[in-house]
């Protein structure tokens, strides 16, 4: 027993070391790109980038409209694209598919004032327009992601007609469900001050996250490595985990402070009464087809708050997908991408 | 590199704190084994261990969760003023008022802290009371040591209380930003520097000019040919 201390001890103090050392080195490999595969800029408007995924060789394209992924403010979309072996995007082109991506950028001091209008009106619907002009297409197939979810459902429910078919994933829409640790925190925050302050770091949310579940987030997950350091590819791929977390753009103060308000304190979404603009976002104008994917140990989005999403839509064609496994596990575990991005291309090619 | 990048991470406080913990948890464990049991001894070492892993949970918490670092921190008062007072003027009784707030907070999360720590050191305690049916094992002890605090972390964190708390480190963090704003707000007026305002004002008007834009265009019938859609004739 007392060997086994010994052995642990001394693998802690030199673990962080090589962590460092190899987060360093993936660092700087990974300075541009947002993820591993080859991708092209096709779109810009201010900070906000549309990226087209070359199609993978040999891969025989499928009869299908591209499919945009509107990934959230919050962190970058390159854990959709960590690396090979996990990458949700490589998997979609595999599968045939077109894939874009719209990169929200990293928002500067004078683009405190961003509203999320701005976001869903300017920067979504102008990424939408550019791939319907392109393509000579009536409507695009929409993938949100997490907060971007959110956003898809807004913009699918005012431009109906501009997506083809939605999926959603690990997408809030009920944001007051029972267990919703960030909504109980959220509830009395000031957002007039939230606006007032100018944007919100990135670092700040970034430990907003980790207050969730601080044991699990900054300590058990360290210890882990302690059966992973002799394997350079899983301290590898955990160094990439790391910068990703890490790695959490400011918030634009305006449109921050209107998530907040509008989600999480005032539930507009479900309750029917969020306006975009002039434009009302009724869920029930959704009558496209929709699959809902989530995840049920999801301590960021709870499966409560995703799965709410089928008593609001007046789809005929309405799916849902529940996965064992983690907000993050969604991006990023081989099965779960393996599940996933099937599923997803499955039921964009059968429709 | 690799050596510079060992510096820093020793340097940084969280992992630190965190090195720290994890060496005084192995010490409180390797006493924990070395006890068998049953034996007499038991009970009296168990005690200490649940006093020394309340400790060590609290001590982590105060120096490294997010809520007590630097993220939700006051901001920094202007550059070689000890006194708030001073640098700020006449905002200066709300600086001083807000800062008190923030030292308040605290004292309310150390509170918080204090309640984790013990929670999840009794619950780990009456775990380990439990009669074992194998020799321990340290990966599975420490697995069950963060599900127990985990455990109490949510139930304190799901709390009313925790969550006003919350709210009021992030509300008092976001008021004296606010007034560090202020304050360069009319250093810069008076130097003659555009503000944060007129350009906010500024960037403000340009988004408006498009938005009115964009909605004369949409208002105005194309002239150019329609996009052929797929699988319409």
């Amino acid at each position: 027993m007392t060997s086994e201390f010994e052995q642990f001890e001394s693998l802690w103090h030199s673990i962080g070391r090589r962590i460092s050392g190899i987060g360093t080195q993936v660092g700087a490999q990974h300075q541009a790109s947002p993820g591993c595969s080859a991708a092209e800029v096709v779109w810009r408007k201010d900070k906000a980038a549309l990226y087209r995924y070359l199609p993978l060789p040999s891969v025989k394209r499928a009869r299908t409209p591209p499919l945009l992924i509107c990934y959230a403010l919050v962190n970058r979309p390159d854990v959709l694209d960590l690396e090979p072996e996990r990458s949700l995007v490589r998997r979609l082109l595999a599968a045939g598919l077109t894939v874009y991506l719209l990169d929200w950028g990293r928002p500067a001091e004078s683009d405190r004032s961003l509203r999320l209008e701005d976001y869903i009106e300017r920067y979504l619907d102008g990424a939408v327009g550019h791939l319907l002009r392109t393509h000579r297409i009536a409507a695009v197939n929409l993938l949100g992601v997490c907060q971007g979810g959110t956003f898809s459902l807004c913009y699918c429910a005012v431009h109906p007609k501009r997506v083809r078919r939605l999926v959603t994933m690990v997408t809030p829409v009920d944001f007051q469900t029972a267990g919703d640790l960030l909504s109980k925190w959220a509830r009395h925050i000031d957002t007039e001050a939230v606006q007032q302050a100018g944007n919100l770091s990135g670092a700040s949310l970034t430990g907003l996250f980790l207050a969730l579940r601080p044991f699990r987030l900054m300590q058990q997950k360290y210890v882990d490595l302690l059966d992973a350091h002799a394997n350079p590819a899983a301290l590898e791929t955990f160094c990439r985990m790391e910068r990703w977390i890490f790695d959490s753009p400011d918030q634009a103060a305006y449109a921050l402070g209107e998530f907040v308000r509008w989600f999480y304190q005032e539930n507009r979404l479900i309750r029917g009464t969020l306006q975009l603009g002039r434009r009302r976002v009724d869920l029930g104008r959704i009558r496209q087809p929709v699959l809902n994917i989530y995840a049920d140990r999801d301590h960021i989005v709870p499966a409560a708050a995703s799965a709410a999403l089928r008593q609001h839509l007046r789809t005929r064609d309405y799916s849902e997908m529940r996965i064992e496994t983690g907000h993050i596990g969604m991006y990023v575990s081989r099965h779960c991408q393996h599940t996933v991005a099937t599923s997803i291309a499955d039921w964009l090619l059968r429709r | 590199m690799t050596q510079d990048a060992g510096e820093r991470f020793a340097r940084d406080p969280a992992m630190s704190a965190f090195v720290a913990g994890m060496e005084r948890w192995a010490a409180l464990m390797q006493a924990f084994a070395r006890t068998p049991p049953g034996s007499p001894e038991f009970q009296k070492t168990l005690l200490s261990l649940q006093e020394g892993l309340a400790a060590q949970l609290d001590a982590w918490l105060r120096t490294s969760h997010p809520f007590t670092g630097l993220q939700f921190g006051p901001p920094v008062t202007p550059a070689g003023s000890a006194d708030p007072a001073r640098a700020f003027g006449p905002d200066a009784a709300r600086i001083a008022c807000l800062l008190g707030q923030w030292v308040q907070l605290q004292g309310q999360f150390a509170a918080h802290w204090d309640t984790i720590g013990r929670a999840a050191a009794g619950k780990f305690g009456a775990q380990l009371a439990r009669p074992a049916s194998g020799a321990p094992d340290l990966r599975k002890l420490y697995d069950l040591w963060i599900d127990c605090a985990e455990e109490a972390y949510a139930q304190t964190a799901h709390s009313d209380a925790f969550a006003r708390s919350v709210a009021e480190l992030v509300n008092t963090a976001l008021s004296l930003q606010i007034e560090g704003r202020k304050y360069l707000q009319q250093w810069a007026r008076a130097v003659g520097v555009p503000t944060r305002e007129e350009i906010d004002a500024l960037t403000d008007r340009i988004n408006e000019l498009e938005s009115r834009a964009r909605g004369t265009a949409r208002a105005t019938p194309s002239r150019k040919r329609q996009p052929r859609v797929k699988g319409k004739r």
